[in-house]
């Protein structure tokens, strides 16, 4: 069947084509036990994705994100760093934040509306916060990847993006500087389709890999579907940051399965026709095919995989559910590092202390 | 007795800063080889490397995003945006990130910024010179904004700026940038969130802040022989504001004006009367005065001078609640 | 194994309410978490729920088509397994009062400054017996009275239409104001008044009438800006009760006769005493009257009723040394009219023209009988 129109251009880097099979070389450089981990990861990314929708109509999140359909993006970049890497996501990236470590409930702390940005650390996670001002994550990941570069560190710094993204002017400023500092960074952009209701087509009319080139630094588009290449080309990116060989553009071609967000109702502006023939392109589909043809995993594993992912979500579910509002005093302890008389003043009176 | 122009005292205490601490950066537009366009960072790219001291690419938004992915790493940043008016490309990284950051990571992450940026009127500038941008700034819960009135303070305040671990928008009056005061640098002294009296008196106060304050103190000066007994306050840190100082005064002068070059409506004015009022309303013996610029965009070299609160001005405001 | 009740969530940002498109389940169902149990239409969407819990279906509590309210309660599930109900939200906090303030100089409000300035007292003499020690509006009040000495007075509480007096009096006092007065031979009015059987003020009312037609100044208003001349004479009558001094109007008095007239004084009068005045029979003047003679006072300098350009007074009718056109002395019944007017209305001599016309009316028996009876 035909690809979609924001996959139109330049043939991607593409390693497992949709049916499973092999057109590139599979061998990434990854253990068995490595393959097998990539396909854990991306069953209990969707398995937690779709638990989220359901908590959200449940009344458990406020509102959700849902990014089914772009695990193979998340997952196989996110599984390219390092330990001394950071990520820097916006609000969809929920998959590489599993891959990276982030507790899960501290995650959704975010869109149960305990709390901005979640109670994990960003230093010691090295995953940034929610950030829902898209693009201007990029910037701050530009920053950390100055900051290694001024550290001697041997570490880059990710930013994830959308194709919407990558239309604001914090894209252009972040990648230039980027490119002018040399810096270990990694724009990794995951060209979903859609920004809410608006087509890939209408936000750009050029392919966003390119815009690299103008900027002096590599770009290169990927079958973001395509978990192996997608890990191979991030791990290229990672081992050029690492070498002094500056930054890196990703375009990772994918789709947004579900709506924008559980407040969006994205029949209004595609077909269900279409997102269905996208289930021809699925990513765990594929993978999953081919890992079991190569004789890397069996049904035995598979399953298993199914199953963890059911237990696991279930302790997930209870964990965000019993998740209170936190008391009111957080909203003075952090403005600054020391209180000054006025605000304490104030903190009083709306606490009453 | 040394002399001191604000713009060599602010340069001094960046000098203090980095030879300080290691992990500081200075960085912006033409701050590194030219030394900044009004010669505050002059020096420091020779005397610190280009590691520490260096130019970026137009990009106000990119260079405080940056700043933020810099603390994240354990680097302290002072940059500066070239003029109040060529701030505001990076407003949404201030508001949306630099403000919130330590809060949104239930106080993880402190961030260490200053953002230096020439500020206010009075040199006859073009069309986005002379902006007030300080009441956006300090209504931005999660920022400091402290704005230097001359030479010495401004080396104090810069180096309190410098070492909080909170950001702080650091607003520097560019018409005062070559006036000289003489005495020894020094951080000792009102720290941030505290004011400062510049003179005494005890028949009214003015609370004024930026290239205003030595209007005020000109002004004071002037109606001593009227027999007016003005107090002038350098208010210096707009955000926190220095209420207990704000209270005092009113109460022991029963009579207060606020100076400020930004427009009347939703200026520091309106903020420092409410103040007053809440701390002092049982001692007032006149209304509050406000002389501050027009509610209309800055205006052209020409019209300038009608523009900004001027001597005259603010005696009328001063015998107004004098004699009320 | 508990009940749970699971309420209608916002599901999409603010939503209000959302209406049952279809159940999928019915009661008694068993139902697995996350089964799909209800599609609900909302205004930006249709939205399938998934069960929050493994339980009974208990009851559903609205049916196809229905409108439910974010909040309002969707299923009762019975028989699952409990986890503990989320702890409620903070409660609401009173914020504390603001502390009183200490200072060197003294506390008052900008009102109670600006009032002891009017009074002529020096707030530093004052001492203050509100909170924190500040100077009340009372405190500067007993000090314009002069220094406090017990004198052993007794303090007499304000009634409500005491202290409206003060206040419409303090008013009146504050606006420049001139009496005049004329002494009236009124051997005439005492004469036809006995012939009309009514008292003097009603023919007096109706000669004022017929004066404020030549001159209309008498019946006028300041208004800021403006003169305001008005049309018709609606007097003011002042009535002394017990509870105080009421101003009743005599509505139109000049297209009334005395007969008229005399009867509307006494009514008003009887309902001001009686507390029954209503409220159009209460405003409106357009002039003051006030009979003062009533309780003997011969001459005064009656109070403006603003917004009344003029009061006039009658003063007690009685047995006066009185010199003739002849020369000689007689006794003759006499008063003395007192005429207080706004002095940014009338000038004295306009006030004086007015009062000779009216003088010579009331000197005059014919023309007094000519009045409209």
């Amino acid at each position: 069947m035909d690809a979609p129109a924001h996959w139109a251009g330049t043939e991607p880097v593409r390693i497992l084509q949709a049916d499973g099979t092999a057109v590139g070389d599979p061998d990434v450089g990854l253990a068995p036990e490595q393959l097998r981990e990539l396909l854990r990861h991306m069953i209990r990314a969707r398995r937690l994705d779709r638990e989220c929708m359901a908590l959200q109509r449940q009344g458990e999140l406020t509102v959700y994100p849902p990014f089914e359909g772009q695990e193979a993006a998340q997952v196989g970049s996110a599984f390219a760093l390092g330990a001394e890497d950071w990520a820097f996501p916006t609000f969809r990236e929920l998959a590489a934040a599993l891959v990276r470590g982030v507790d899960p409930v501290q995650y959704l702390w975010y869109h149960r509306g305990t709390w901005h940005g979640g109670p994990y650390d960003p230093r010691a996670t090295r995953f940034g916060p929610i950030c829902v001002p898209v693009a201007t994550q990029i910037c701050h990941a530009v920053g950390v990847a100055m900051g290694l570069q001024k550290d001697g560190a041997d570490a880059c710094a990710l930013a994830y993006f959308g194709d919407g993204s990558a239309s604001e002017g914090d894209f252009h400023e972040g990648a230039n500087m980027a490119a002018v500092f040399g810096v270990p960074a990694i724009l990794f952009c995951q060209n979903n389709g859609w920004a809410i209701s608006v087509p890939t087509g209408l936000q750009t009319a050029g392919e966003i890999w390119k815009r690299a080139e103008g900027l002096g630094f590599p770009g290169v588009r990927v079958d973001g579907n395509d978990v192996l290449a997608v890990y191979r080309v991030t791990r290229e990116a990672v081992e050029r940051a690492s070498s002094g060989g500056g930054p890196t553009l990703i375009e990772a071609l994918t789709y947004r399965m579900g709506p924008h967000t559980t407040a969006d109702d994205a029949s209004r502006y595609r077909d269900e026709d279409e997102v269905e023939r996208w289930r021809a392109f699925d990513p765990i589909e594929r993978y999953r095919t081919w890992l079991l043809a190569a004789g890397h995993a069996d049904q035995d594993f598979v399953r298993t995989c199914d199953e963890d992912a059911e237990s696991w979500v279930a302790e997930v579910r209870a964990g965000i559910t019993a998740t209170d509002a936190p008391p009111a005093e957080w909203m003075f302890d952090w403005t600054f590092a020391e209180p000054p008389a006025v605000l304490a003043r104030q903190r009083e009176e709306a606490l009453g202390g | 007795m040394a002399e001191w122009t604000l713009s060599a005292a602010l340069n001094r205490a960046l000098i203090d800063a980095m030879e300080e601490d290691p992990r500081l950066l200075i960085y912006g537009e033409d701050v590194g080889r030219l030394g900044g366009v009004f010669r505050v960072t002059d020096g420091l790219q020779t005397k610190f490397g280009e590691d520490r001291v260096f130019d970026t690419p137009i990009a106000e938004a990119g260079i405080v995003g940056a700043a933020i992915g810099l603390a994240l790493t354990g680097w302290k940043s002072v940059v500066e945006m070239q003029f109040d008016g060529f701030s505001y490309p990076a407003f949404e990284q201030i508001v949306s990130h630099v403000a919130k950051y330590r809060t949104r990571t239930r106080g993880r992450v402190d961030l260490p910024i200053v953002i230096r940026i020439p500020s206010f009127g009075g040199i006859r500038g073009k069309e986005h010179h002379g902006e007030s941008p300080e009441t956006y700034y300090a209504h931005t819960a999660g920022l400091k904004v402290v704005a230097p009135s001359a030479a010495l303070d401004g080396y104090r305040l810069l180096r309190l700026a410098i070492s909080d671990p909170d950001p702080v928008v650091f607003l520097e009056p560019k018409a005062k940038y070559w006036a000289k005061e003489d005495g020894e640098l020094t951080t000792d002294g009102p720290g941030i969130g505290e004011g400062r009296v510049v003179r005494e008196g005890d028949g009214c106060v003015v609370f004024a802040y930026g290239a205003m304050v030595a209007r005020c103190v000109e002004t004071a000066e002037a109606l001593e022989p009227e027999g007016l007994s003005v107090r002038v306050v350098d208010l210096r840190s707009l955000a926190p504001l220095d209420i207990d100082l704000i209270g005092r005064c009113a109460r022991e002068t029963g009579r207060a004006v606020v100076v400020h070059e930004a427009p009347k409506t939703l200026g520091m004015g309106g903020e420092v009367a409410a103040r007053i009022m809440e701390e002092a309303f049982d001692f007032l013996q006149a209304p509050v005065a406000r002389v501050t610029g027009w509610d209309v965009p800055y205006p052209p070299a020409s019209l300038e001078h009608r523009y900004l609160p001027s001597v005259e001005r603010i005696a009328a405001a001063i015998r107004r609640v004098t004699s009320y | 194994m508990a009940e749970r009740v699971f309420t209608l969530p916002d599901l999409g940002e603010g939503l209000e309410e959302g209406e049952i498109t279809s159940w999928l389940v019915a009661e008694g169902d068993e139902v697995a978490l996350n089964q799909p149990i209800v599609e609900v239409e909302t205004a930006k969407m249709t939205v399938e729920i998934p069960s929050p819990f493994a339980g009974v279906i208990a009851k559903l509590h609205a049916g196809a088509g229905d409108a439910v309210a974010v909040g309002a309660p969707l299923v009762t599930f019975s028989g699952v397994a409990g986890a503990a109900e989320n702890r409620a939200a903070d409660a609401p906090v009173a914020p504390s009062p603001p502390a009183a303030q200490p200072g060197a100089s003294v506390a008052a409000t900008p009102a109670v400054r600006r009032r002891a300035k009017d009074l002529g007292v020096d707030l530093a003499t004052v001492a203050g017996t509100g909170p924190g020690g500040r100077v009340t509006a009372e405190d500067v009040e007993r000090a314009g009275d002069g220094p406090a000495v017990d004198t052993g007075a007794e303090r007499v509480p304000l009634s409500p239409i005491r202290r409206t007096i003060a206040r419409r009096m303090e008013q009146a006092a504050s606006i420049p104001q001139v009496t005049t007065f004329r002494t009236v031979d009124a051997t005439s009015l005492e004469t036809v008044r006995a012939e009309l059987e009514v008292s003097p003020l009603p023919v007096f009312i109706a000669a004022l009438c017929r004066t404020i037609a030549a001159h209309p100044i008498l019946n006028a208003a300041w208004a800021d800006d403006a003169i305001l001349l008005h049309p018709t004479v609606h007097a003011g009558i002042a009535v002394d009760t017990e509870r105080g001094l009421f101003v009743p109007v005599i509505r139109d008095a000049g297209s009334r006769g005395t007969a008229d007239l005399s009867a509307e004084i006494r009514r008003l009068a009887e309902a001001a005493r009686g507390a029954t005045l209503t409220p159009d029979e209460s405003t409106g003047a357009t002039i003051a009257v006030s009979n003062t003679g009533s309780y003997g006072s011969e001459a005064g300098t009656p109070l403006l009723n603003p917004p009344n350009a003029v009061t006039i007074a009658l003063g007690v009718i009685e047995p006066r040394a009185l010199v003739t056109s002849g020369g000689a002395v007689e006794a003759r019944p006499a008063c003395t009219i007192s005429l207080t007017f706004d002095h940014r209305v009338l000038d004295g001599a306009a006030a004086g023209r007015a009062l000779t016309d009216l003088v010579d009316l009331l000197e005059d028996a014919d023309a007094l009988r000519a009045l409209p009876r």
